[in-house]
């Protein structure tokens, strides 16, 4: 009789690389990854979290659950990083199931507002680095026969909401980005999706949520009577990186409290 | 993630989906209620999963309202709604009758209002609770010969987000999940009903769904248990296409 579902690890064995993985959302997903079984390169432009409280480093975290990990100094936007990345990753561990999309910056301005290399900056990193570490990546994720791209994309790649004119054309840009791998890929055995959040409680949003005009903004949007948690991304990124969702491709799955169903 | 002490109850959970999902949510830990037209087959769902099976038709309120009171007399209690019951009709808005539209949108669509209002009070007096809709990407995109389907489940995706709206401060959850095409009975009946099955096969469902091949019955189940455990608590008014890159396209 097959374990209860609850009992099984739901990455065994898989290799999981996690970019943006030192705070927040990324953080969660190396962690709760690392609890099911995969074995996890982490790579973020420092090892310490943005948050005083996130302690200790997720290296440390990871390597609680007994799994490998292997930290990785990048700065996405750079082509010599990202492949230097890369050439590690497959020396280190041989190979590649699994590349999470998190690393992303965010800024709360409107387009009169944004200079020309603040925009430049934010959509090298949350799409020009997306790109480059998927196309880093494919020529791996064409061997592991069950490969998954799991994008962090946000609300803000969905609907125009508090001035973030930037933010919301990178991940835009990451929303569609995210439905042409599936289309070009879905055929050779790699799936990519995104998961779309709302107000999760992480570094990138602590200031916001310090303001309470846009606190009573986030909240009045979101349904559930809470905010989000960097678990409540992770989880969503476990199930579409796992075999669980093995017929869900070009989709991004909001994760956002209903902020977006209304 | 495990669905111990949670009761759920499945429409449509004598084959294909529902009977996935049954077996699913019951690996999961879950008690399971099937309620069904097919009395043989769903009796033998619930005998699988350890469950039970309640005649029903969703279309009738006091159907949805004794399958709802079942789970509470069984299993004392009602944490997850699994509207999957459906029907298919395979004609063009000129073909269709206005007896087989109405019977579509009664089985597609009224009958999941039907179920959500029977069971939320139940959910209510727990704390809160999932409901989980089975959509279709023809919920999301318009098919040929299919118009009084496509309306269906595009109401039911549309529906999932006005409840979610209404259920939220009852810390109900409502999703949809939206399957492209399904190795089910149901699916079946509708390729055989096309003029060439074949035909229809290898340029629908491998040319257009991206991932070259139809789902398994289980891998629609796995979505919708994804979305009714609490790994999906942040989740609601979501509608995930479940569809090998169908609607990415």
């Amino acid at each position: 009789m097959a374990l209860p579902l609850a009992d099984r690890v739901r990455l065994d064995g898989r290799v999981a690389l996690v970019t943006g993985s030192s705070s927040g959302i990324g953080r969660a997903i190396a962690v709760l990854f690392a609890k099911e079984g995969a074995d996890l390169a982490i790579c973020d432009l420092q090892p310490e979290s943005r948050l005083p409280d996130e302690v200790p480093d997720t290296e440390d975290l990871v390597r609680v659950h007994g799994r490998r990990v292997s930290f990785h100094r990048c700065d996405v936007a750079s082509e010599n990083e990202v492949e230097g990345l890369f050439a590690a990753v497959e020396r280190v561990y041989g190979r590649l199931d699994i590349l999470v999309n998190c690393a992303g910056i965010f800024v709360r301005n409107s387009v009169v507002d944004v200079s020309l290399a603040e925009w430049n900056r934010v959509l090298a990193v949350n799409v020009t680095g997306y790109y480059l570490t998927i196309r880093a990546a494919i020529p791996l994720l064409l061997r592991s026969g069950a490969a998954s791209i799991v994008n962090i994309s946000s609300i803000h790649g969905r609907v125009g909401t508090g001035t973030a004119a930037t933010y919301a054309a990178s991940k835009g840009g990451v929303e569609n980005l995210t439905r042409q791998v599936a289309v070009d890929y879905g055929g050779r055995g790699i799936r990519c999706n995104a998961v779309a959040p709302g107000t999760i409680k992480t570094a990138m949003s602590k200031p916001f949520r310090a303001d309470p005009e846009i606190l009573r903004e986030y909240e009045t949007r979101t349904l559930l009577p809470r905010l989000g948690e960097p678990d409540d991304v992770a989880f969503a990124a476990l199930y579409l990186a796992g075999s669980e969702s093995s017929f869900v491709t070009g989709h991004s799955l909001v994760v956002d409290g209903g902020w977006t169903c209304w | 993630m495990s669905l111990a002490a949670k009761v759920a109850v499945v429409t449509g959970g004598a084959s294909g989906i529902g009977a996935a999902t049954a077996i699913a949510l019951a690996e999961a830990g879950a008690k399971v209620i099937i309620g069904d037209l097919q009395a043989e087959a769903g009796r033998a769902t619930a005998d699988a999963v350890g469950g039970e099976f309640v005649l029903a038709d969703v279309c009738r309120a006091a159907d949805a309202e004794a399958l709802m009171n079942a789970a509470m007399d069984r299993y004392g209690g009602l944490d997850l709604l699994i509207n999957n019951a459906g029907v298919v009709l395979a004609k063009s808005a000129l073909d269709t009758s206005e007896e087989e539209w109405d019977r579509v949108l009664a089985v597609n669509l009224k009958g999941p209002w039907l179920c959500a209002r029977a069971a939320v009070p139940h959910m209510v007096r727990r704390g809160g609770g999932a409901i989980v809709n089975v959509a279709s990407n023809a919920g999301l995109v318009g098919f040929p010969n299919a118009a009084a389907y496509c309306a269906s489940k595009g109401g039911l995706a549309h529906l999932t987000k006005a409840m979610a709206l209404d259920f939220a401060p009852f810390k109900v959850r409502v999703n949809a999940v939206c399957p492209g095409h399904t190795r089910t009975p149901m699916a079946d009946s509708f390729v055989a009903s096309q003029a060439d099955p074949a035909a229809f096969l290898d340029d629908f469902v491998r040319q257009q769904h991206p991932l070259g091949r139809m789902a398994e019955p289980k891998e629609i189940a796995l979505c919708i248990q994804f979305l009714a455990g609490d790994d999906a608590s942040f989740v609601t008014g979501a509608v995930l296409a479940a569809d090998g890159g169908f609607t990415a396209r």
